[in-house]
């Protein structure tokens, strides 16, 4: 039982981590296509 | 209170039931990667001969959401399929058929996807890219897999406007315009599919029967899906020369692309006369490298017409 409960939790922080770096990667996605924007004299 | 398995995307009664032995590479899998090379590669092409300048970033944020984008088509269409691809050998061991990827998540990972390419295709390029974009993604979803593959033995040749569409996307993020650029390049990958798509078929025809899917050599036959082959292959030669006439290739791009052609035509004709089993996969081989050799001498020729 405990075995099972700790790969469950080892599951669920892969799926956290995975969650957060997706969030992170369209953050700086986005970060980045607005600088590019920006400077291209097309932000507005 | 009791632990129980969280599933991210659908924490719902399902997830403590069915409990999913995935991981990275099953999501990678329902991307169906090697459709999305060639996909990635004929809208790379489209961006690069398209007149006109564009930031490198955002060049390279239009091919990632074209590669997500069909990925997105591929993972709601294996949501969609799901019972069928369980049926087939080529299939069966797909993540959801195989148990390793929930059907509802699989589902939810293609349209959050599918939104969010078509969202950062028109904020961060332009929104007649991204117009395009969702227009290549719900015909994928509903013209072809959901309405004409399972109903008529000509879903391929309708159904195969959906991967037309990444050249003309990639044109279009560079001139925010179709373009008889972009035109050009759809008609040559319109007409190229049902050939290369009826020789996978002829020789996956038992799969295809088991599944009930009408593909046209279940419905008509081997010899007619020969002779069809054989059409296509013959119509795609005048097709092949449209970004000649069009001014987006030189004339020597014109030569290898009936060199080509013509060998494609040979091809056929081989397998049209020829019963034997390898022809088929020969012929489904070649398509393929007629279409990279073909999109990879427009890139070349583009490159070398700017040059001088």
């Amino acid at each position: 039982m405990n075995k099972q409960i700790s790969e469950m939790h080892k599951k669920r922080r892969g799926r956290n981590i995975a969650l957060a770096l997706a969030i992170f990667a369209v953050a700086a996605l986005f970060y980045v296509m607005s600088i590019v924007r920006m400077s291209d004299g097309t932000g507005s | 209170m009791a632990e129980r398995p969280i599933n991210l995307i659908n924490d719902g009664a399902a997830a403590v039931d069915a409990p999913k032995d995935h991981s990275v590479m099953d999501f990678i899998s329902l991307l169906k990667p090697r459709v999305m090379s060639l996909v990635v590669f004929t809208g790379f092409a489209g961006l690069f001969v398209a007149p006109g300048e564009i930031h490198p970033v955002i060049a390279a944020i239009s091919i990632l959401c074209i590669a997500v984008a069909t990925g997105a088509s591929g993972a709601i269409n294996m949501w969609y399929e799901r019972d069928l691809d369980a049926k087939m050998a080529r299939t069966k061991n797909r993540p959801i058929p195989a148990g390793r990827v929930q059907a509802e998540t699989a589902l939810a990972f293609g349209v959050v996807l599918a939104g969010g390419s078509v969202m950062v295709m028109g904020l961060g390029v332009n929104w007649v890219a991204a117009a395009l974009l969702a227009l290549a993604i719900g015909f994928y979803v509903f013209v072809y897999t959901i309405w004409l593959k399972p109903r008529t033995p000509q879903n391929i040749v309708i159904g195969g406007a959906a991967g037309a569409f990444p050249p003309m996307i990639g044109w279009a993020a560079v001139t925010a315009d179709v373009g008889l650029g972009g035109i050009a390049l759809f008609a040559l990958i319109f007409t190229w599919t049902p050939p290369h798509f009826w020789a996978l078929s002829l020789y996956k025809v038992d799969d295809y029967e088991q599944a009930g899917i009408p593909m046209l050599p279940v419905v008509s036959g081997v010899r007619e899906t020969k002779r069809q082959i054989l059409l296509y292959t013959l119509l795609l030669l005048p097709v092949s020369l449209v970004p000649c006439i069009v001014g987006i290739a030189s004339i020597w791009w014109g030569g290898l692309a009936l060199v080509f052609g013509g060998i494609f035509v040979f091809f056929s004709i081989v397998l049209f006369y020829d019963d034997t089993e390898r022809r088929p996969r020969q012929m489904f081989s070649f398509s393929l490298l007629y279409l990279s050799i073909l999109f990879a001498g427009l890139i070349v020729d583009t490159f070398v017409s700017r040059l001088y």
